[in-house]
């Protein structure tokens, strides 16, 4: 009986068969682009997370090193408005290139605290700078793992036959967090 | 001299074989504690072994203490990042592992926190380690009194607060995949029992092709993997009922008795439990801690 069964519903069981196949492709497909996108935006948060806690630090900063060097009253400028630029800012490059710029002040002021040796020597400003290396390092390594997560996505929409369904599915390559140049200075903070 | 001799080869083997400056990270070790500077002597080493080892089985915290010759070139910040990452310090679900890192040749020390130790043993903290108990050690050569007392520290920082709860065991996880396998295996031994009293076997091929298809869909393998599973699993189902169907019906016309896949009989499990460390758990970091020099 059963191969009678068969043999009257052979066309359809095929077609059903390779119909099945086909729409669980396309699924898996879909999903991993999901998974994948909200793996991005987790670590972006990561990311922001990150800078927020820099970004707390520097009017404790501010207040060790003000009293010591009022007359630099120019980088201290530069730190607000760059704190500022990055909270008006939504897209990825525009607090890439606020963060930067808030790097970059950050940097020009270790500097300028280094021409202080009463300063140099405080404790309140020593362990400041361990706390601020610190989150330096955590924004580092998420970042990294940011840009490692976004190089897999990129790669993968762009792999054939992958990129007809990212196309059809709207789903775009995402931005690398780059730094800017003026933030790859790493200032010499050394004790 | 002899060991002066081994420190210069051993030294020259990691020059010449890391010319590119990249410090290449050595393979998921069995040990806590990992001298690949041959600094420590094996009666040191295993007094800080066992210490970790302990401190490890009363709060599920790792510490890992790992002396390389050199940094080859990279900064002491990403070769920790690295070697964190790729032996995965701390338990999975807790990131509860800390990474202690010196450089030989560069003096350099890095005390590398886990994501879920942070707020126990902070930056401040790890920095304060390093200065006030690696450095002036190490300064005298003293390495084994100086991580001896980093341990001591670090273990009074983290042993306060972070300790695991009552109901841990690291035989757990086992028992619950072992029951699942139970379980799999009594599903299995129910389908092959239907399979076998029916005289077809196609049967079996459509049954291989829904585990086929249900791991394409929800294991999210790779592609051409999720094929090959799939036809497997077809073929490997209608040779499955090929095979039972004949066997039951043999079986059947000798008027023998049944094998036990066609159902019946029961089996006992048995339980392992583990003893000695077995390597990291596969924790994260987030790159918190703080460098040191010496």
């Amino acid at each position: 009986m059963e191969q009678n069964f068969w043999q009257k519903n052979k066309t359809w069981i095929i077609v059903l068969a390779v119909v099945v196949v086909l729409a669980s492709w396309v699924v898996g497909k879909y999903n991993s682009f999901v998974v994948q996108n909200e793996g991005i935006n987790n670590q972006w948060a990561q990311v922001e997370n990150q800078l927020q806690r820099r970004f707390e630090l520097i009017p404790s900063l501010v207040n060790t090193t003000k009293g010591m060097t009022k007359q630099e009253k120019e980088v201290f400028g530069a730190l607000a408005d760059a704190r500022t630029r990055y909270a008006g800012s939504t897209t990825v490059d525009e607090k890439a290139a606020a963060a930067g710029q808030v790097e970059s002040s950050l940097a020009r002021l270790l500097v300028i605290a280094e021409n202080y040796p009463e300063l140099k020597s405080s404790k309140s400003f020593s362990e400041l700078n361990v706390v601020l290396e610190g989150t330096a390092n955590r924004i580092t390594v998420e970042r990294q793992k940011y840009n490692d997560l976004v190089k897999n996505l990129n790669a993968y929409i762009k792999v054939f036959p992958n990129s007809i369904f990212a196309g059809i599915f709207g789903v775009t390559e995402r931005v690398y967090f780059q730094i800017t140049d003026d933030a790859k200075v790493i200032p010499n903070t050394e004790f | 001299m002899k060991k002066f001799l081994f420190l210069v080869s051993v030294l020259l083997f990691f020059a010449l074989a890391h010319l590119s400056s990249a410090f290449d990270i050595p393979e998921r070790p069995q040990s806590f504690v990992n001298d690949y500077a041959n600094i420590l002597s094996v009666g040191e080493k295993s007094s800080l072994e066992n210490k970790i080892s302990d401190f490890e089985k009363q709060t599920s915290n790792e510490i890992a203490v790992v002396i390389i010759p050199s940094l080859d070139g990279d900064t002491v910040e990403n070769v920790a990042q690295n070697i964190f990452t790729k032996w995965g310090i701390g338990k999975k679900d807790k990131n509860n592992g800390v990474l202690i890192l010196i450089a030989m040749t560069e003096r350099k020390t890095r005390i590398h926190t886990g994501y879920g130790v942070e707020g126990d043993l902070t930056d401040l903290a790890t920095s304060y380690i390093q200065s006030e108990i690696l450095t002036p050690a190490f300064r005298q050569n003293n390495y084994y009194a100086g991580i001896d007392g980093a341990l001591d520290k670090m273990i009074e920082a983290l042993g306060g607060n972070n300790i695991a709860p009552e109901n841990y065991s690291p035989a757990k996880k086992f028992k619950i995949s072992f029951e699942l396998i139970l379980f799999g295996f009594f599903i299995l031994q129910w389908i092959i029992a239907i399979l076998g009293r029916s005289k077809s076997w196609w049967g079996g091929g459509v049954f291989g092709a829904l585990i086929g298809g249900g791991i394409w869909l929800f294991a999210s393998l790779s592609l051409i993997f999720s094929i090959f599973l799939f036809f497997f699993f077809i073929v490997f189902g209608l040779g499955l009922d090929f095979f039972v169907s004949r066997k039951y019906q043999a079986v059947k016309n000798a008027g023998g008795h049944f094998p036990w896949w066609i159902g019946g009989g029961g089996f006992g499990g048995g339980n392992s439990s583990g003893g000695r460390f077995g390597g990291f758990g596969g924790g994260f970091s987030g790159g918190g801690g703080s460098s040191g020099s010496w």
